[in-house]
Protein backbone atom coordinates (compact mmCIF):
# COMPACT_ATOMS: atom_id res chain seq x y z
CA UNK A 1 0.00 0.00 0.00
CA UNK A 2 1.56 3.41 -0.71
CA UNK A 3 1.32 6.10 1.88
CA UNK A 4 -1.07 9.14 0.97
CA UNK A 5 1.01 12.12 0.46
CA UNK A 6 0.66 15.13 2.78
CA UNK A 7 0.89 17.38 0.09
CA UNK A 8 0.05 16.54 -3.86
CA UNK A 9 0.95 19.21 -6.09
CA UNK A 10 0.35 19.06 -9.46
CA UNK A 11 1.49 21.57 -12.30
CA UNK A 12 1.38 24.34 -10.46
CA UNK A 13 2.39 27.50 -11.86
CA UNK A 14 2.89 30.98 -9.99
CA UNK A 15 3.41 34.44 -11.26
CA UNK A 16 3.86 37.95 -9.62
CA UNK A 17 2.42 40.28 -12.56
CA UNK A 18 3.62 39.34 -15.69
CA UNK A 19 6.38 37.16 -14.06
CA UNK A 20 6.22 33.41 -13.70
CA UNK A 21 8.06 32.05 -10.62
CA UNK A 22 7.13 28.75 -10.71
CA UNK A 23 7.10 26.70 -13.90
CA UNK A 24 4.61 23.62 -13.51
CA UNK A 25 5.58 22.22 -10.60
CA UNK A 26 4.49 18.79 -9.49
CA UNK A 27 5.34 16.76 -6.65
CA UNK A 28 4.35 14.66 -3.41
CA UNK A 29 5.28 15.59 -0.21
CA UNK A 30 4.97 12.66 2.28
CA UNK A 31 3.89 12.61 5.58
CA UNK A 32 6.26 12.35 8.75
CA UNK A 33 9.17 13.41 6.19
CA UNK A 34 11.75 16.43 6.27
CA UNK A 35 11.20 17.93 2.57
CA UNK A 36 14.34 20.32 1.69
CA UNK A 37 14.06 22.79 -1.08
CA UNK A 38 17.33 24.08 -2.53
CA UNK A 39 18.17 26.26 -5.49
CA UNK A 40 19.57 29.72 -5.64
CA UNK A 41 18.36 33.05 -4.61
CA UNK A 42 14.97 33.92 -6.99
CA UNK A 43 14.55 30.21 -8.16
CA UNK A 44 11.15 30.04 -6.73
CA UNK A 45 11.43 27.74 -3.66
CA UNK A 46 10.41 30.10 -0.86
CA UNK A 47 7.23 31.15 -3.30
CA UNK A 48 6.43 27.61 -3.58
CA UNK A 49 6.45 27.17 0.30
CA UNK A 50 4.31 30.21 0.61
CA UNK A 51 2.00 28.15 -1.57
CA UNK A 52 1.09 25.67 0.39
CA UNK A 53 -0.41 28.11 3.20
CA UNK A 54 -1.47 30.40 0.92
CA UNK A 55 0.92 32.94 2.24
CA UNK A 56 0.86 34.25 -1.02
CA UNK A 57 -2.87 35.42 -0.96
CA UNK A 58 -1.84 38.44 0.62
CA UNK A 59 0.53 39.29 -2.32
CA UNK A 60 -1.29 41.81 -4.90
CA UNK A 61 -1.28 41.43 -7.97
CA UNK A 62 0.26 37.57 -8.43
CA UNK A 63 -2.20 34.45 -9.81
CA UNK A 64 -1.74 31.03 -9.60
CA UNK A 65 -3.05 27.75 -11.29
CA UNK A 66 -2.48 23.91 -10.98
CA UNK A 67 -3.58 21.87 -7.92
CA UNK A 68 -2.28 21.72 -4.26
CA UNK A 69 -4.34 19.27 -2.01
CA UNK A 70 -3.92 18.53 1.82
CA UNK A 71 -4.69 14.95 2.62
CA UNK A 72 -6.73 14.78 -0.45
CA UNK A 73 -8.26 18.33 0.07
CA UNK A 74 -7.78 20.92 -2.06
CA UNK A 75 -6.29 23.94 -0.19
CA UNK A 76 -7.40 26.37 -3.50
CA UNK A 77 -11.13 25.22 -3.78
CA UNK A 78 -13.75 28.18 -2.82
CA UNK A 79 -14.72 26.88 0.53
CA UNK A 80 -11.00 26.56 2.04
CA UNK A 81 -10.98 28.13 5.14
CA UNK A 82 -7.66 29.62 5.22
CA UNK A 83 -7.12 30.71 8.83
CA UNK A 84 -7.77 26.59 9.37
CA UNK A 85 -5.22 25.85 6.63
CA UNK A 86 -2.72 28.18 8.13
CA UNK A 87 -3.24 26.41 11.60
CA UNK A 88 -2.61 23.17 9.87
CA UNK A 89 0.28 24.22 8.30
CA UNK A 90 2.54 26.45 10.09
CA UNK A 91 5.32 29.12 8.76
CA UNK A 92 8.39 29.55 10.78
CA UNK A 93 10.45 32.50 9.37
CA UNK A 94 14.10 33.23 8.54
CA UNK A 95 14.51 35.39 10.86
CA UNK A 96 12.75 34.80 15.01
CA UNK A 97 9.73 36.92 14.85
CA UNK A 98 8.36 36.47 18.70
CA UNK A 99 5.76 39.22 19.46
CA UNK A 100 7.08 41.57 22.03
CA UNK A 101 5.10 40.15 24.96
CA UNK A 102 6.25 37.01 27.35
CA UNK A 103 6.97 33.77 26.54
CA UNK A 104 4.03 32.53 28.00
CA UNK A 105 1.87 34.53 25.88
CA UNK A 106 3.91 33.97 22.84
CA UNK A 107 2.82 30.32 22.89
CA UNK A 108 -0.45 30.76 24.02
CA UNK A 109 -0.96 33.54 21.47
CA UNK A 110 -2.64 31.07 18.94
CA UNK A 111 -4.71 28.64 21.27
CA UNK A 112 -5.84 31.94 22.74
CA UNK A 113 -6.94 33.19 19.57
CA UNK A 114 -8.07 30.31 17.62
CA UNK A 115 -10.23 28.85 20.97
CA UNK A 116 -8.66 25.97 23.25
CA UNK A 117 -9.90 22.27 22.67
CA UNK A 118 -12.48 21.81 25.46
CA UNK A 119 -11.01 20.10 28.60
CA UNK A 120 -7.43 21.48 27.57
CA UNK A 121 -5.25 23.65 30.23
CA UNK A 122 -3.90 26.31 28.48
CA UNK A 123 -0.87 26.32 30.77
CA UNK A 124 -0.38 22.43 30.14
CA UNK A 125 -0.40 23.14 26.30
CA UNK A 126 2.41 26.13 26.72
CA UNK A 127 4.70 23.70 28.63
CA UNK A 128 4.13 20.82 26.23
CA UNK A 129 4.96 23.05 23.49
CA UNK A 130 7.96 24.30 24.92
CA UNK A 131 9.18 20.56 26.23
CA UNK A 132 8.62 19.78 22.03
CA UNK A 133 10.63 22.78 20.86
CA UNK A 134 13.22 21.35 22.98
CA UNK A 135 13.21 25.30 25.18
CA UNK A 136 11.58 24.28 28.25
CA UNK A 137 14.38 23.82 30.13
CA UNK A 138 15.96 26.81 29.55
CA UNK A 139 12.40 29.01 30.23
CA UNK A 140 10.85 27.13 32.40
CA UNK A 141 12.08 29.23 35.74
CA UNK A 142 11.05 32.75 33.54
CA UNK A 143 7.87 32.14 31.29
CA UNK A 144 6.93 35.54 32.16
CA UNK A 145 10.54 36.68 30.78
CA UNK A 146 9.80 38.70 27.80
CA UNK A 147 10.23 36.63 24.69
CA UNK A 148 12.91 39.11 23.45
CA UNK A 149 15.01 38.63 25.95
CA UNK A 150 15.90 35.37 24.72
CA UNK A 151 19.08 34.50 22.27
CA UNK A 152 18.20 34.29 18.75
CA UNK A 153 18.21 30.64 18.78
CA UNK A 154 15.99 30.08 21.38
CA UNK A 155 13.80 32.77 20.24
CA UNK A 156 13.41 30.38 16.75
CA UNK A 157 12.73 27.65 18.97
CA UNK A 158 9.99 29.54 20.52
CA UNK A 159 8.59 30.75 17.36
CA UNK A 160 8.74 26.63 16.17
CA UNK A 161 6.49 26.38 19.82
CA UNK A 162 3.97 28.70 18.92
CA UNK A 163 3.37 26.79 15.73
CA UNK A 164 3.25 23.61 17.87
CA UNK A 165 0.99 25.47 20.06
CA UNK A 166 -1.81 25.13 17.51
CA UNK A 167 -1.51 21.70 16.90
CA UNK A 168 -0.20 21.52 13.21
CA UNK A 169 0.22 18.45 10.75
CA UNK A 170 2.96 20.53 8.70
CA UNK A 171 5.67 22.64 9.76
CA UNK A 172 7.32 25.20 6.92
CA UNK A 173 10.24 26.59 7.40
CA UNK A 174 11.81 29.29 5.43
CA UNK A 175 15.81 29.09 5.89
CA UNK A 176 14.85 28.82 10.01
CA UNK A 177 18.49 29.02 10.67
CA UNK A 178 20.37 31.79 8.39
CA UNK A 179 20.17 33.64 11.15
CA UNK A 180 21.77 31.64 14.19
CA UNK A 181 24.97 30.44 14.99
CA UNK A 182 26.21 26.93 14.53
CA UNK A 183 25.12 25.81 17.86
CA UNK A 184 21.87 26.89 17.20
CA UNK A 185 21.47 25.92 14.03
CA UNK A 186 22.41 22.40 15.35
CA UNK A 187 19.62 22.68 18.26
CA UNK A 188 17.02 23.65 15.38
CA UNK A 189 18.39 20.65 13.17
CA UNK A 190 17.94 17.71 16.27
CA UNK A 191 14.72 19.12 17.26
CA UNK A 192 13.40 18.85 13.36
CA UNK A 193 14.91 15.11 13.24
CA UNK A 194 12.41 14.61 16.35
CA UNK A 195 9.56 16.77 14.95
CA UNK A 196 9.36 14.94 12.16
CA UNK A 197 8.34 11.84 14.03
CA UNK A 198 4.46 13.62 14.29
CA UNK A 199 4.77 16.33 11.65
CA UNK A 200 5.67 16.54 8.02
CA UNK A 201 8.07 19.49 7.67
CA UNK A 202 9.17 21.56 4.60
CA UNK A 203 12.75 23.66 4.70
CA UNK A 204 13.76 25.72 2.08
CA UNK A 205 17.31 25.99 2.85
CA UNK A 206 20.76 27.77 1.52
CA UNK A 207 23.35 25.53 2.92
CA UNK A 208 23.52 22.02 1.20
CA UNK A 209 25.03 21.16 4.13
CA UNK A 210 21.87 21.29 6.31
CA UNK A 211 19.67 19.88 3.63
CA UNK A 212 21.92 16.76 3.50
CA UNK A 213 22.24 16.57 7.37
CA UNK A 214 18.47 16.71 8.07
CA UNK A 215 16.23 15.77 5.02
CA UNK A 216 14.76 12.69 3.41
CA UNK A 217 14.07 13.90 -0.07
CA UNK A 218 15.23 16.87 -1.50
CA UNK A 219 14.22 18.91 -4.26
CA UNK A 220 16.19 21.35 -6.65
CA UNK A 221 14.74 24.57 -7.67
CA UNK A 222 16.11 26.58 -10.65
CA UNK A 223 14.36 29.22 -12.77
CA UNK A 224 10.96 28.44 -11.30
CA UNK A 225 11.25 24.92 -12.23
CA UNK A 226 11.77 21.90 -10.03
CA UNK A 227 14.62 19.87 -11.67
CA UNK A 228 15.08 17.27 -9.94
CA UNK A 229 13.46 15.63 -6.44
CA UNK A 230 14.71 12.90 -5.04
CA UNK A 231 16.15 10.98 -2.14
CA UNK A 232 18.57 13.25 -0.57
CA UNK A 233 21.60 10.90 -0.27
CA UNK A 234 20.91 10.38 -4.02
CA UNK A 235 20.72 13.65 -4.54
CA UNK A 236 24.23 14.41 -2.73
CA UNK A 237 25.69 11.52 -3.99
CA UNK A 238 24.57 10.76 -7.54
CA UNK A 239 21.92 13.19 -9.22
CA UNK A 240 20.55 12.59 -12.17
CA UNK A 241 20.39 15.85 -13.59
CA UNK A 242 23.35 17.70 -14.99
CA UNK A 243 22.34 20.92 -13.59
CA UNK A 244 21.79 19.39 -9.94
CA UNK A 245 25.46 18.28 -10.37
CA UNK A 246 26.56 21.70 -11.46
CA UNK A 247 24.71 23.98 -9.18
CA UNK A 248 25.48 21.13 -5.65
CA UNK A 249 29.01 21.22 -6.81
CA UNK A 250 29.33 24.87 -7.06
CA UNK A 251 29.57 25.23 -11.12
CA UNK A 252 26.87 27.28 -11.14
CA UNK A 253 24.37 29.80 -8.72
CA UNK B 1 39.39 41.55 -10.54
CA UNK B 2 38.15 39.10 -13.16
CA UNK B 3 35.50 37.15 -12.45
CA UNK B 4 35.32 34.85 -9.40
CA UNK B 5 35.95 31.06 -9.98
CA UNK B 6 33.99 30.15 -6.83
CA UNK B 7 35.24 26.02 -7.11
CA UNK B 8 39.19 26.98 -8.12
CA UNK B 9 40.38 26.15 -4.57
CA UNK B 10 38.30 22.72 -4.96
CA UNK B 11 39.15 22.09 -8.55
CA UNK B 12 43.14 22.62 -8.03
CA UNK B 13 42.75 20.54 -4.88
CA UNK B 14 41.18 17.34 -7.01
CA UNK B 15 43.55 17.87 -9.90
CA UNK B 16 46.49 17.69 -7.35
CA UNK B 17 44.98 14.66 -5.83
CA UNK B 18 44.77 13.24 -9.46
CA UNK B 19 48.68 14.82 -9.89
CA UNK B 20 49.37 12.74 -6.44
CA UNK B 21 47.77 9.16 -8.04
CA UNK B 22 49.46 9.15 -11.27
CA UNK B 23 53.00 9.44 -9.33
CA UNK B 24 52.05 7.02 -7.20
CA UNK B 25 50.76 4.77 -9.95
CA UNK B 26 54.27 5.26 -12.19
CA UNK B 27 56.24 4.01 -9.19
CA UNK B 28 54.26 0.76 -8.45
CA UNK B 29 54.99 0.45 -12.37
CA UNK B 30 58.52 0.78 -11.60
CA UNK B 31 58.76 -1.50 -8.80
CA UNK B 32 57.18 -4.33 -10.44
CA UNK B 33 58.85 -4.07 -13.45
CA UNK B 34 62.12 -4.33 -11.12
CA UNK B 35 61.15 -6.56 -9.45
CA UNK B 36 60.98 -8.74 -12.11
CA UNK B 37 64.29 -7.84 -13.09
CA UNK B 38 65.70 -8.92 -9.48
CA UNK B 39 64.13 -11.96 -9.41
CA UNK B 40 65.21 -13.37 -13.12
CA UNK B 41 68.85 -11.44 -12.41
CA UNK B 42 68.81 -12.25 -9.19
CA UNK B 43 70.03 -9.11 -8.27
CA UNK B 44 69.76 -8.85 -4.59
CA UNK B 45 70.83 -5.31 -4.80
CA UNK B 46 68.16 -4.05 -6.97
CA UNK B 47 65.75 -6.49 -4.34
CA UNK B 48 66.66 -5.10 -1.20
CA UNK B 49 66.38 -1.38 -2.54
CA UNK B 50 62.70 -2.52 -4.00
CA UNK B 51 61.73 -3.46 -0.46
CA UNK B 52 63.06 -0.49 1.26
CA UNK B 53 61.02 1.90 -1.32
CA UNK B 54 57.88 0.29 -0.49
CA UNK B 55 58.19 2.03 3.13
CA UNK B 56 58.15 5.30 0.64
CA UNK B 57 55.02 3.84 -1.01
CA UNK B 58 53.41 3.08 2.31
CA UNK B 59 54.09 6.51 3.11
CA UNK B 60 52.85 8.27 0.75
CA UNK B 61 49.11 6.50 0.63
CA UNK B 62 48.93 7.76 4.03
CA UNK B 63 50.04 11.44 2.53
CA UNK B 64 47.29 10.96 0.26
CA UNK B 65 44.32 9.93 2.39
CA UNK B 66 45.61 13.02 4.11
CA UNK B 67 45.10 14.94 1.61
CA UNK B 68 41.18 13.33 0.40
CA UNK B 69 40.01 13.98 4.36
CA UNK B 70 41.46 17.42 4.20
CA UNK B 71 39.54 18.04 0.99
CA UNK B 72 36.32 16.55 2.35
CA UNK B 73 37.23 18.42 5.65
CA UNK B 74 37.18 21.85 3.86
CA UNK B 75 35.01 21.75 1.44
CA UNK B 76 32.60 19.37 2.06
CA UNK B 77 32.26 17.72 -1.37
CA UNK B 78 29.14 16.37 -3.17
CA UNK B 79 27.87 14.20 -5.83
CA UNK B 80 30.93 14.09 -8.48
CA UNK B 81 33.11 15.69 -6.40
CA UNK B 82 32.51 13.26 -3.42
CA UNK B 83 32.18 9.93 -5.62
CA UNK B 84 36.28 10.90 -7.21
CA UNK B 85 37.91 11.55 -3.87
CA UNK B 86 35.76 8.30 -2.43
CA UNK B 87 37.33 6.50 -5.72
CA UNK B 88 40.84 8.54 -5.04
CA UNK B 89 40.65 6.77 -1.17
CA UNK B 90 40.07 3.21 -2.80
CA UNK B 91 42.73 3.17 -5.45
CA UNK B 92 45.38 4.35 -3.37
CA UNK B 93 44.40 1.24 -1.20
CA UNK B 94 44.96 -0.59 -4.24
CA UNK B 95 48.03 1.03 -5.38
CA UNK B 96 49.80 0.48 -2.18
CA UNK B 97 48.24 -2.98 -1.70
CA UNK B 98 50.20 -3.53 -5.40
CA UNK B 99 53.38 -2.15 -3.97
CA UNK B 100 53.44 -4.70 -0.94
CA UNK B 101 53.21 -7.51 -4.10
CA UNK B 102 55.98 -5.82 -5.97
CA UNK B 103 58.20 -6.08 -2.61
CA UNK B 104 56.82 -9.59 -2.46
CA UNK B 105 58.38 -10.55 -5.44
CA UNK B 106 61.65 -8.81 -4.64
CA UNK B 107 61.70 -10.72 -1.43
CA UNK B 108 61.92 -14.01 -3.65
CA UNK B 109 64.49 -12.47 -5.49
CA UNK B 110 66.43 -12.24 -2.34
CA UNK B 111 65.72 -16.01 -1.92
CA UNK B 112 66.30 -17.66 -4.93
CA UNK B 113 70.00 -16.68 -5.33
CA UNK B 114 71.13 -20.43 -4.26
CA UNK B 115 68.87 -22.23 -6.94
CA UNK B 116 71.08 -23.60 -9.37
CA UNK B 117 69.68 -23.31 -13.33
CA UNK B 118 67.30 -21.66 -13.10
CA UNK B 119 64.13 -21.96 -15.61
CA UNK B 120 62.26 -19.09 -15.48
CA UNK B 121 58.94 -19.49 -17.75
CA UNK B 122 58.09 -17.29 -20.33
CA UNK B 123 54.63 -16.80 -19.40
CA UNK B 124 55.76 -15.49 -15.96
CA UNK B 125 57.11 -12.41 -17.79
CA UNK B 126 53.68 -12.11 -20.23
CA UNK B 127 51.74 -12.05 -16.86
CA UNK B 128 54.24 -9.12 -15.65
CA UNK B 129 53.58 -6.98 -18.58
CA UNK B 130 50.00 -8.11 -18.59
CA UNK B 131 49.07 -6.52 -15.14
CA UNK B 132 51.52 -3.85 -15.59
CA UNK B 133 49.22 -2.83 -18.61
CA UNK B 134 46.04 -3.18 -16.69
CA UNK B 135 47.05 -0.64 -14.11
CA UNK B 136 48.31 1.90 -16.24
CA UNK B 137 45.48 1.72 -18.11
CA UNK B 138 42.90 1.65 -15.08
CA UNK B 139 45.01 4.98 -14.48
CA UNK B 140 43.55 6.47 -17.30
CA UNK B 141 40.13 5.41 -16.83
CA UNK B 142 40.70 6.97 -13.50
CA UNK B 143 42.05 10.80 -14.93
CA UNK B 144 40.04 10.66 -18.57
CA UNK B 145 36.42 9.37 -16.13
CA UNK B 146 36.66 6.89 -18.83
CA UNK B 147 33.99 4.21 -17.58
CA UNK B 148 34.25 2.32 -21.29
CA UNK B 149 37.90 1.47 -20.27
CA UNK B 150 37.66 0.48 -16.47
CA UNK B 151 34.99 -2.05 -18.14
CA UNK B 152 38.10 -3.30 -20.99
CA UNK B 153 40.58 -3.11 -17.63
CA UNK B 154 38.43 -5.67 -16.37
CA UNK B 155 37.52 -7.50 -19.46
CA UNK B 156 41.31 -8.27 -19.86
CA UNK B 157 41.75 -9.24 -15.86
CA UNK B 158 39.73 -12.68 -17.33
CA UNK B 159 42.66 -13.41 -19.67
CA UNK B 160 45.07 -12.95 -17.33
CA UNK B 161 43.55 -15.05 -14.91
CA UNK B 162 43.41 -17.81 -17.68
CA UNK B 163 46.79 -16.96 -18.32
CA UNK B 164 47.90 -17.61 -14.49
CA UNK B 165 45.62 -20.72 -14.27
CA UNK B 166 47.68 -22.31 -17.24
CA UNK B 167 50.97 -21.57 -15.44
CA UNK B 168 50.23 -22.38 -12.42
CA UNK B 169 49.12 -26.16 -13.26
CA UNK B 170 52.02 -26.45 -15.83
CA UNK B 171 54.35 -25.63 -12.65
CA UNK B 172 52.65 -27.65 -10.06
CA UNK B 173 52.77 -30.40 -13.48
CA UNK B 174 56.61 -29.49 -12.74
CA UNK B 175 56.91 -30.07 -9.09
CA UNK B 176 56.74 -33.91 -9.59
CA UNK B 177 60.10 -33.96 -11.73
CA UNK B 178 62.82 -34.68 -9.48
CA UNK B 179 64.99 -33.10 -11.55
CA UNK B 180 64.10 -29.69 -10.85
CA UNK B 181 64.43 -27.47 -7.70
CA UNK B 182 61.05 -27.69 -5.69
CA UNK B 183 62.14 -24.20 -4.18
CA UNK B 184 62.18 -22.89 -7.68
CA UNK B 185 58.76 -23.61 -9.01
CA UNK B 186 57.43 -22.91 -5.57
CA UNK B 187 58.61 -18.95 -6.12
CA UNK B 188 57.80 -19.28 -9.64
CA UNK B 189 54.04 -19.91 -8.19
CA UNK B 190 54.69 -17.19 -5.67
CA UNK B 191 55.88 -14.63 -8.37
CA UNK B 192 53.07 -15.58 -10.68
CA UNK B 193 50.22 -15.23 -7.88
CA UNK B 194 51.73 -11.10 -6.63
CA UNK B 195 51.53 -10.85 -10.37
CA UNK B 196 47.60 -12.05 -10.59
CA UNK B 197 46.90 -10.35 -7.32
CA UNK B 198 47.89 -7.19 -9.00
CA UNK B 199 45.52 -7.58 -11.71
CA UNK B 200 42.58 -7.96 -9.44
CA UNK B 201 43.54 -4.64 -8.28
CA UNK B 202 43.28 -3.17 -11.38
CA UNK B 203 40.41 -4.71 -11.83
CA UNK B 204 39.10 -3.08 -7.95
CA UNK B 205 40.50 0.22 -9.70
CA UNK B 206 38.56 -0.44 -12.55
CA UNK B 207 34.86 -0.79 -10.51
CA UNK B 208 35.79 2.33 -8.69
CA UNK B 209 36.28 4.42 -11.70
CA UNK B 210 32.57 2.90 -12.82
CA UNK B 211 31.10 4.19 -9.35
CA UNK B 212 33.06 7.52 -9.80
CA UNK B 213 31.50 8.01 -13.33
CA UNK B 214 28.09 6.42 -12.82
CA UNK B 215 27.25 6.12 -9.16
CA UNK B 216 26.76 3.12 -9.09
CA UNK B 217 28.48 0.22 -7.17
CA UNK B 218 29.63 -2.79 -9.01
CA UNK B 219 31.45 -5.74 -9.16
CA UNK B 220 33.50 -6.83 -12.12
CA UNK B 221 34.59 -10.90 -12.94
CA UNK B 222 32.31 -12.08 -9.71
Amino acid sequence: MTTQATFQIEQLNFHYGPTQALRDISMAILPREITALIGPSGCGKSTFLRCLNRMNDTIPDTSMSGRITLEGKDIYAPDTDKTELRHRVGLVFQRPNPFPQSIFDNVAFGPRVLGLPQGTDLGELVEQSLRSAALWDEVATDMTGPALSLSLGQQQRLCIARVLAVKPDVILMDEPCSALDPIATGKVEELMRRLKEQYTIVIVTHSMQQAARVSDKTGFFWLGELVEFDETTTIFTRPSVQRTEDYITGRFG
Amino acid sequence: MDSIHVRANLDESLNALTDELVRLSSKIDTAVDQAMRAYSDCDVDLAQQIIAKDANINAKRFEIEERCLHIMVTQQPVAGDLRMIVTAMNIVTELERMGDHAAGIAKLALRVEEVPKRDIPNGIFQLASQCRDMVRRALVAFTQRDAGLAYAVADHDDSLDNQYRMLFHKTVAETRDASKSTDHLLSVLFVAHNLERIGDRATNIAERVIFMTSGKLTELNV
